[in-house]
């Protein structure tokens, strides 16, 4: 953005006129206590809970704890240069943030200050951070599948438009790589994405925006990030200030994916704030309103019905565990709020199964309704058939006189694992993953030697997208399978050409 | 509990006392001036703390340098010796004055400027904010600032109508700041 010199001096000019009248008018406090990001203020007895509160060198805070005589502050910036005895402003306003397309290809941090050095927002509207959840009456059911892309969650774990799926895992399970994953697959579905990371380090960031970018996913994404280095409570509003974002374009009709990650963090920011305001810990030295921490901000999420517009607003939150410890109290309040969960396993990433995760635990409770038939029609049995191959499998490492049908079974089930591993940023269309699963349960991958299962996957696509264009226009236009003799007689020409390795 | 809390309770059993008695102002400037006296001489805090002066000599000290005091005034300092509590005072001076200044309709306006106000310019700004406080009587109090460079600061209970030149260049400093970032 260019300036000129002549608009400063009319600026300047536009407030030399104003300058007689201009008496501000504020209500102060004084600061009598400050340390660790929390400031306690004397005064302020008008303030409002959560109202944005102005320190003396510009710096924003905002009004947490109301007791008789002070109010406890989390400062949203910078605090080394505040001192004990200034004043504080109270400013009126609840925490807003800049809404609107104005926001998309940008990276904001919870305040909605731009941090990728492009200057001006330029937005012209906001929305307050905190913001009621659509009403019952507003809500629809789920019904649009949301296509994250990767064969084993679009076959298994279907994820509705309006769900909130939780995706849960160790340190280092590829959870940060599925969002990215599905975030890089909206591109041609016309869904509005918001990154939302908090308390990562800003170099993971960096490579992330720079993924997105190369990928042309930038143009439709928001990335609100609060880093590591931030203060506590930057973290513990970005959540809420990328659903605010995301309300905004769910309000005019749109469809929006928001991940948070990780909603783990936020809740330790949460922690840490609560503590210094002297809340009264309970487990985990959580304060008593954790659950409404994260129950409120997934409320949000909703597929809202007609008359308003029919938009959605997906949420994908995160949350990290210890050492697969699911019954820690920050993921089971997530699990029980959410409409199901991912599982990714550390054993199963290192085993080379990735993206790791677990179906047999993992569930969707409202997807499948939302999942497109055609998926519908050749995955209905994939969840029970690995489930079964699974327990097979543990049994059979002990025998070696297999009748056949265990026999055959044990192959499929070898052959599936294989075909759900998919590779990092390649994000698979819906039409070419109902092609290779129907390959896969009508037996067609059951002879290729399983080192060549994922060649022959990328060859099939290949063949099909060159040979067999309409089979995959019919799977994504309508939806349906198209004809069982058509479709097998295209897998089948394929399989006479391809020639498996050193047989 | 925290000071201002307590010294809020003590605040207003005297002034409850003091209102039955119809002497509300008359122990409001006592009050004041023993708060005064504590202020003026720092030491007499540190006397009264000290852990050898039992609480018996404690009252002895006040009964002699307070004894022309209203009984009143006298008991309550006797009574928060007894609790230990003589060290909040200042915080109970000041919770009575804000329940003087309500029972009386007063708002007090500290009024900041570079030179100090002539007794025209205070009545002026007493009238002148009358009316911002539903027309309560307004006593102004004025505090010389030199940082202020011109103009006025009133400060009215939690309100401050900042007419300073120094706040003025600080909003125009941050307007001229974020409106081009």
């Amino acid at each position: 953005m260019s300036i000129k010199p002549d608009e400063i001096s009319s600026l300047i000019k536009d407030q030399i006129s104003d300058f007689q009248a201009n008496v501000e008018v504020s209500e102060v406090g004084i600061i009598i206590e400050i340390g660790d990001g929390i400031a306690r203020v004397y005064g302020l007895s008008n303030a409002m809970s959560g109202e944005l509160l102005e320190f003396e060198n510009g710096v924003m805070g905002m009004a947490q704890s109301l007791e008789e005589n002070n109010v406890g502050v989390t400062i949203l910036g910078p605090y080394d240069d505040i001192r004990e005895g200034e004043e504080v402003k109270r400013t009126g306003r609840i925490l807003e943030v800049p809404v609107g397309e104005e926001l998309l290809g940008r990276v904001v941090n919870p305040l909605g200050q731009p941090l990728d050095g492009e200057g001006n927002l330029g937005t012209t509207k906001t929305r307050p951070i905190e913001s009621p959840a659509p009403s019952v009456m507003d809500r629809k059911s789920v019904e649009e599948p949301l296509q994250t892309g990767i064969k084993s969650i679009d076959a298994m774990i279907p994820i509705g438009r309006g769900q909130r799926e939780l995706i849960i895992g160790d340190r280092q399970t590829g959870k940060t790589a599925l969002a990215i994953d599905t975030i890089l697959n909206q591109k041609d579905e016309d869904v509005i994405c918001i990154y939302v990371a908090i308390g990562q380090k800003k170099s993971t960031v960096a490579q992330l925006v720079e993924t997105f970018r190369q990928k042309g996913a930038m143009e439709y994404t928001i990335v609100v990030a609060a880093n590591a280095a931030e203060p506590a409570p930057l973290l513990y509003l970005a959540p809420y200030a990328g659903a605010s974002m995301g309300e905004e374009f769910m309000y005019n009709g749109k469809h929006v994916l928001v991940v948070y990650d990780d909603l783990t963090k936020q809740a330790a920011a949460y922690r840490e704030l609560s503590l210094l305001l002297r809340r009264p810990p309970g487990r985990e030295a959580f304060p008593g309103d954790v659950f409404y921490l994260h129950s409120r901000l997934l409320e949000r999420a909703a597929k809202l019905n007609d008359e308003k517009g029919g938009g959605s607003l997906t949420a994908l939150p995160f949350i990290e565990t210890q050492a697969g410890d699911i019954s820690a109290y920050i993921p089971t309040n997530v699990i029980s709020i959410t409409d199901g969960q991912i599982f990714l396993e550390s054993s199963l990433f290192n085993s080379g199964q990735r993206p790791a995760v677990n179906a047999g635990t993992s569930v969707s409770r409202v997807g499948g309704s939302a999942q497109l038939k055609a998926m519908k029609k050749v995955a209905g049995t994939l969840r029970l058939d690995l489930a079964s191959y699974r327990e097979l499998a543990s049994f059979a490492q002990f025998g070696s006189e297999l009748d056949k049908a265990t026999q055959d079974k044990l192959n499929r089930g070898e052959r599936t694992m294989e075909l759900l591993k998919q590779d990092l940023n390649q994000p698979l269309a819906v039409e070419y993953q109902v092609s290779i699963i129907y390959a896969l349960v009508n037996g067609f991958v059951d002879d290729i030697p399983v080192a060549d299962v994922r060649r022959f996957e990328k060859e099939l696509y290949n063949h099909l997208q060159q040979n067999n264009k309409e089979i995959l226009n019919h799977i994504r236009e309508k939806g349906t399978l198209p004809e069982k003799e058509d479709f097998d007689k295209a897998i089948g020409d394929f399989k006479k050409i391809f020639h498996p390795s050193d047989s | 509990m925290s000071a201002p809390a307590v010294a809020n309770r003590y605040a207003k059993a005297l002034f409850e006392l003091a209102k039955e008695k119809g002497i509300v102002e008359q122990i409001n400037d006592e009050i004041q001036g023993v708060q005064a006296v504590f202020e003026s001489v720092p030491q007499l805090q540190e006397v009264m703390a000290h852990p050898r002066m039992s609480v018996k000599d404690q009252r002895t000290l006040l009964q002699t340098g307070f004894s022309d005091c209203h009984a009143i005034i006298l008991n309550t300092l006797y009574v928060m010796v007894d609790r230990g509590r003589i060290d909040i005072i200042a915080p109970v001076a000041h919770a009575f004055q804000s329940f003087a200044d309500e029972e009386f309709q007063i708002a007090r306006a500290n009024v900041r400027a570079v030179r100090p106000l002539s007794d025209r310019e205070k009545e002026e700004v007493a009238r002148q904010f009358a009316k911002k406080v539903n027309n309560r009587q307004v006593v102004v109090t004025s505090e010389e600032d030199d940082d202020l460079i011109g103009g006025l600061i009133v400060q009215i209970g939690d309100s401050v109508y900042d007419g300073s030149v120094r706040g003025m260049l600080r909003r125009m400093e941050r307007k001229l700041v974020t409106t081009n970032r």
